[in-house]
């Protein structure tokens, strides 16, 4: 996953606190596009691309905060909904590799007996790869008309 | 028509809000599943349901049975939408009482059709059908009346000869006068005066207003086309109707016939009897694989034994890996519906083990078999819900293949 993370600074989005979850060792997507070009292609089509991905961008944040505060308090079925719901939105959006990202976090949560612990790493990575995919949003926003 | 988009996330719904729309239909937005089951209980409830699998309040699954569980309410299409892409989450999807299981991100291609597909199934649940059918007796017979019922209103369309005599709604007026009030040269005197003479003589009120002078006989026709037009137009709309035709023999009082073309809207006057051995295209057809000459002489005897099931309205076989129909008795099927069922049945891991799968709506039930296991095909039947039970119909039909 690192490879493929542009980890530019991105001025309009906050650095917020990432979940940590200690998942298994190669689980964690590795090669997914940071946008779907066909998705993105879609969102074009319907008028929907201008709006959705500035609207992302300014969300993101807050539901990343939100995920965190979850993980911090151990609400098991909040973190489940809040990863299911950033996953599903992401995938909408074409955001492939934050979505699969999501979903490893989504799945080692639906899994029996998996075990929590502080991983820098990981959350180095997710970090960066919510600044690189909302800077890419942030370009396809910035290419298309308001409609 | 409307359709419910229940989603938690305003991204994904957002997305389906388009479609929907670009599609040519109204959407209504639930962000939460008890939001989606207090439009639920409304009079004039969507009737296409699109809900999330996870969302807060009740989740799609829990809300797909208790659309299901509700018996009196009209047939609610109801599609998952989800994420989730394993093949226990569809099934799961489906044993909940879902017609349909779509993943995000949603293609918009794949949601336009599924969303004709449910656009068709809610069409064929409505009054169109029976009415349709009711109609076409009554064009056949030498008179009677269509009766429609929705709970206490009784629509009736009478038929002289072929054609359209009057129309009536229990509890809306009908009478000579209040048809001829917005005729102001015609007092409501008038009226009562030419009534009692028709009494009196036997003669019809039409040839007895002409006679008197009060009207032209064109302009009563006018009156009464129109006034005939809006009663069926509103009789076609009643919701969840028990419709039946009942051949009588009686004496119209009008005087004025009219053709049906006239004063029933065309797709109720479309028939759906389609009797033919086929074959027909259906979605994804391409190629046809030869068939044995065993096969070719086994299908139409399949077909002939399947439609001869009590309550059989359509029979059909089709061959999975190219889609194309190999043949079908009775009504016209609906290929959408099929397809989408075909659909399900090729998951290859659900063919293997797959009895039936069965579809209920209000007015049929929608059984589908494997004809052949290998290579895959499979025998459609439609069956009028009223006159069967399923059980039977289920064992008949398992006679009918080969597999």
């Amino acid at each position: 996953m690192r490879d493929r993370v542009n980890d530019e600074p991105v001025t309009n989005v906050h650095s917020p606190p990432i979940p940590v979850v200690d998942v298994q060792p190669g689980s964690a997507p590795v090669g997914a596009p940071l946008l779907d070009a066909s998705v993105v292609e879609t969102l074009r089509q319907l008028g929907l691309l201008g709006r959705l991905y500035p609207a992302f961008i300014t969300a993101l944040p807050d539901q990343i905060a939100r995920l965190s505060a979850a993980v911090a308090a151990d609400d098991r079925p909040g973190m489940r909904m809040l990863a299911h719901t950033l996953r599903g939105s992401s995938a909408q959006l074409g955001a492939t590799a934050l979505s699969e990202a999501f979903g490893v976090i989504e799945d080692a949560l639906v899994r029996d007996g998996c075990s929590w612990s502080a991983d820098p790493e990981l959350s180095a990575e997710l970090r960066a790869l919510v600044r690189a995919t909302t800077a890419a949003m942030a370009r396809e926003a910035a290419a298309t008309p308001d409609r | 028509m409307r359709v419910l988009v229940a989603d938690d996330d305003p991204f994904s719904a957002a997305v389906m809000e388009a479609l929907i729309r670009s599609a040519g239909l109204e959407c209504l937005l639930a962000s939460d599943g008890h939001e989606a089951w207090q439009l639920l209980q409304t009079a004039d409830a969507p009737r296409i349901v699109f809900l999330d699998w996870m969302m807060p309040e009740i989740d799609g699954i829990e809300l797909c049975r208790r659309i299901r569980v509700r018996a009196t309410h009209e047939y609610t299409y109801v599609a998952i939408l989800s994420s989730r892409n394993k093949q226990r989450d569809i099934t799961l999807g489906f044993q909940s009482g879902a017609d349909d299981f779509i993943t995000k991100p949603y293609q918009t291609e794949e949601v336009l059709a599924r969303l004709r597909v449910a656009e068709r199934l809610i069409r064929s649940t409505g009054a169109s059908v029976n009415l349709r059918r009711a109609i076409a007796e009554a064009r056949e017979s030498s008179g009677g009346d269509v009766i429609v019922r929705a709970e206490h209103r009784v629509g009736r369309i009478i038929f002289d000869r072929g054609r359209v005599a009057w129309a009536h709604i229990s509890d809306e007026p009908g009478s000579l006068a209040a048809i001829l009030a917005g005729e102001g040269s015609i007092t409501r005197e008038e009226v009562r005066a030419v009534l009692e003479e028709c009494s009196a003589t036997g003669e019809n009120f039409a040839d007895v207003l002409v006679a008197w002078g009060l009207i032209t006989r064109e302009l009563l026709r006018t009156v009464l086309t129109r006034w005939i037009q809006t009663k069926i137009a509103r009789i076609a709309a009643f919701p969840a109707p028990v419709v039946i035709f009942s051949p009588e023999s009686r004496v119209a009082s009008s005087g004025v016939l009219l053709d049906p073309e006239e004063v029933i809207a065309p797709d109720l006057l479309h028939s759906a009897v389609t009797p033919d051995n086929g074959p027909l295209m259906v979605p994804g057809g391409a190629t046809a694989h030869a068939l044995s000459d065993d096969l070719a002489r086994r299908i139409p005897q399949s077909l002939q034994q399947a439609i001869q099931i009590e309550g059989a309205l359509s029979a059909a076989i089709f061959d999975l890996r190219d889609g194309l129909c190999l043949g079908a008795r009775g009504e016209a099927v609906d290929l959408d519906l099929v397809w989408s069922k075909l659909r399900l049945a090729a998951m290859s891991d659900i063919w293997d083990d797959l009895e039936d799968i069965m579809i209920s709506t209000r007015q049929h039930i929608y059984v589908l078999r494997p004809y052949t296991k290998a290579p895959p095909r499979s025998i459609f039947l439609a069956i009028d819900r009223a006159t069967t039970k399923l059980g039977m119909v289920r064992r008949a039909l398992a006679e009918c293949v080969i597999a």
